[in-house]
C-alpha cells in the first residue's frame, strides 16, 4: 500500500496532476488554531495536547493545547485549538 | 445563532460519552461508516465526549460495541426529542390538535363585525340589516359575497348612500357613507294663520307675511288668530272695486307673557320591595349568537325576583370583542309590602318633575319668570300644582282650512 501510494504520488507529479487527486494527504494549517486534513486514514491517538493522524505512508503529529476534533468524515477532519507544531513521521 | 446550532435545534442532537480502550477506533469507524459527529473532547484518559445526530443514536451504539467501547448518552437536545416527550401525553396532543384546528378552521368564520363611517344611522340598525343579509358573527367567510351583501343591504337602508364590506380574517369591516339629506322644504301650503298656542298677553308682534290680527298688549286665548294668512291688495285711489285679498302663508314672531298651570299626583302609600335573602345564580354561555344555558328552564323557585345580569365578553388585545361571552344572572327574591312614603320627599319629587315638564313645554326660546307650588293631600294622594309666569313664543302656524 505504501509503495502504491508512493508510486501514485510520483505518477501524479510526472503527469502534472495535483497529488491529492490520487489520494495523497492534504494538510492545511490556518494560523495556529485550525488544522484541516484531507485524505486521512484515521486517527491513531487523540488527546487535548497531542493528536496522531494516519495519512497513508505518513503519520501527522499535531502538538498543541486544548486540541479538539471539531468534525471528522471518512475523507476529511478538522482540528481546532492552539497548535504548537505539526510534524510528519 | 449559528447555522450549526440552528441545524442541531431542528434535527436534534445527542451528547454522549464513549469509554473504552479504542476510542480512536470508534471515531474512525464512525467516519468510515458516514456517521457524522463533532465537538469531540477528551475529558479523561479512556473516555471521549462527542455530539452527533439524534437519529444516529442506534448506529453510534452499534459502532461503539463493535469497537469494544461503551456508549453512554449524556443529553438529548433539539426539536425531535422535545416532541417525543409528548408521545404519551394524549391530552397535550389533543390540545395541540384542537389549537391547530381552531387556527385553521375557526379563522374561516367571521367573529367580529365592525361598522365605520356612520353618524346619523345607528350602528345597531346597520348591524341588524347586515344580520338579515347573512353577515353576522359565525358566518362562514370564504363563501361570502361581500359586494352582493352590501348591495342588498343598501336597498334596505335608505339613509346609507354607499357601503363596502371587507373581510380581514375573522373580522368583517363595514364602511358606510351616509346620504346627504335634502334641505327641508318649506311648507308648501298656500295659506295659513298664526294662532295663539296658550293664553297670554302679547308683548311683541312682528308680521313678516300676512296681516297682524292683534295688537301689542292684547289678551289672547288658545286658538286666537295672531297673524292672519291673507293680504289685502291696495286699490287705486277712488276705486270703486271691492277690496281684494290674496291668501298667504302667515309668518312672523309673536312673543307673549303666559301663565302656565301644571299638576302631578302620587299616592302616599305604595308597595315596596323587601328582599327575602334568597338568591339563585344562573350561568349561560353565548357563542356566535347562540346561547347555551347551564340550567334548566322552569326551575326558578321565586314568584317575585330581581334579575341582575353580568356579562364577561372575550376581548382580544386591542379591544375587539369576540362573540363569546359568559353570562351570570343572579335572581334575588323579594316580597311586596305596603309602606308609607315620605311626604316631603314625594313633594320634592313631584316639584322636580313639574319643573322639567315646564321646561320642555317652553322650549328653547321660552323663559320662566317666576313660579310657585301648592300641595294638596286628599284620600291618600298628594297633588302638587305648579303655577308659573313665563315669556315665550306665543304663536304657532296652522294651515288654511
Amino acid at each position: 500500500m505504501e509503495r502504491q501510494d508512493g508510486f501514485l504520488e510520483r505518477a501524479a507529479e510526472r503527469l502534472d496532476l495535483p497529488a491529492e487527486a490520487v489520494g495523497a494527504p492534504r494538510i492545511e494549517l490556518v494560523g495556529r488554531h485550525q488544522l484541516r486534513v484531507e485524505n486521512h486514514r484515521g486517527i491513531l491517538a487523540y488527546g487535548g495536547e497531542e493528536v496522531l493522524i494516519a495519512a497513508g505512508r505518513l503519520v501527522v503529529h499535531v502538538v498543541g493545547e486544548g486540541l479538539e476534533l471539531r468534525t471528522m468524515t471518512a475523507g476529511e477532519l478538522y482540528i481546532s485549538g492552539t497548535i504548537f507544531s505539526v510534524g510528519l513521521e | 445563532m449559528s447555522a450549526r446550532k440552528k441545524a442541531d435545534l431542528l434535527r436534534g442532537s445527542v451528547t454522549a460519552r464513549v469509554t473504552g480502550k479504542d476510542t480512536e477506533g470508534f471515531l474512525n469507524r464512525c467516519a468510515e461508516k458516514g456517521v457524522p459527529f463533532w465537538d469531540v473532547e477528551r475529558p479523561e484518559g479512556h473516555a471521549l465526549c462527542l455530539r452527533g445526530r439524534w437519529r444516529d443514536r442506534r448506529r453510534f451504539r452499534e459502532l461503539a460495541a463493535e469497537s469494544g467501547c461503551e456508549w453512554e448518552e449524556l443529553r438529548q437536545s433539539g426539536l425531535p426529542p422535545f416532541l417525543l416527550r409528548f408521545r404519551r401525553r394524549y391530552g397535550l396532543l389533543a390540545g395541540l390538535f384542537l389549537c391547530l384546528l381552531a387556527v385553521s378552521f375557526l379563522s374561516k368564520f367571521i367573529l367580529v363585525v365592525e361598522v365605520e363611517g356612520n353618524e346619523r344611522v345607528p350602528t345597531a340598525v346597520i348591524l341588524t340589516e347586515l344580520r338579515r343579509q347573512g353577515l353576522k358573527p359565525g358566518a362562514y367567510g370564504p363563501s361570502f359575497e361581500e359586494r352582493e351583501v352590501a348591495n342588498r343591504a343598501l336597498l334596505e337602508l335608505p339613509d346609507v348612500a354607499w357601503m363596502a364590506v371587507n373581510l380581514h380574517g375573522i373580522r368583517a369591516q363595514v364602511v358606510v357613507r351616509e346620504r346627504v339629506r335634502e334641505p327641508a322644504e318649506e311648507d308648501a301650503a298656500p295659506g295659513g294663520d298664526i294662532v295663539a298656542r296658550a293664553p297670554g298677553i302679547v308683548t311683541h308682534i312682528e308680521n313678516w307675511s300676512g296681516d297682524k290680527a292683534v295688537a301689542q298688549g292684547a289678551t289672547v286665548l288658545p286658538g286666537d288668530v295672531l297673524i292672519r294668512g291673507s293680504l289685502e291688495l291696495p286699490l287705486a285711489p277712488y276705486s270703486q272695486k271691492p277690496v281684494r285679498t290674496v291668501p298667504v302663508r302667515a309668518k312672523g314672531l309673536v312673543e307673549g307673557r303666559t301663565w302656565r298651570t301644571l299638576s302631578a299626583s302620587v299616592p302616599l302609600t305604595g308597595a315596596v320591595k323587601t328582599a327575602t335573602g334568597d338568591e339563585k345564580t344562573l350561568w349561560s354561555l353565548a357563542f356566535l349568537g347562540q346561547r347555551v344555558n347551564f340550567f334548566q328552564k322552569g326551575r326558578i323557585p321565586f314568584d317575585r325576583y330581581d334579575k341582575i345580569a353580568k356579562t364577561w365578553n372575550l376581548t382580544l388585545p386591542g379591544g375587539k370583542v369576540l362573540p363569546i361571552a359568559l353570562r351570570r344572572e343572579t335572581l334575588r327574591s323579594y316580597e311586596l309590602t305596603d309602606a308609607d312614603l315620605d311626604r316631603d320627599a314625594a313633594q320634592a319629587m313631584l316639584e322636580e318633575t313639574l319643573l322639567l315638564r315646564l321646561e320642555a313645554l317652553l322650549g328653547e326660546n321660552g323663559v320662566e319668570v317666576s313660579h310657585h307650588f301648592s300641595a294638596l293631600e286628599e284620600d291618600g294622594v298628594l297633588t302638587v300644582t305648579l303655577t308659573a309666569e313665563c315669556e315665550e313664543e306665543l304663536g304657532r302656524s296652522i294651515p288654511a282650512p
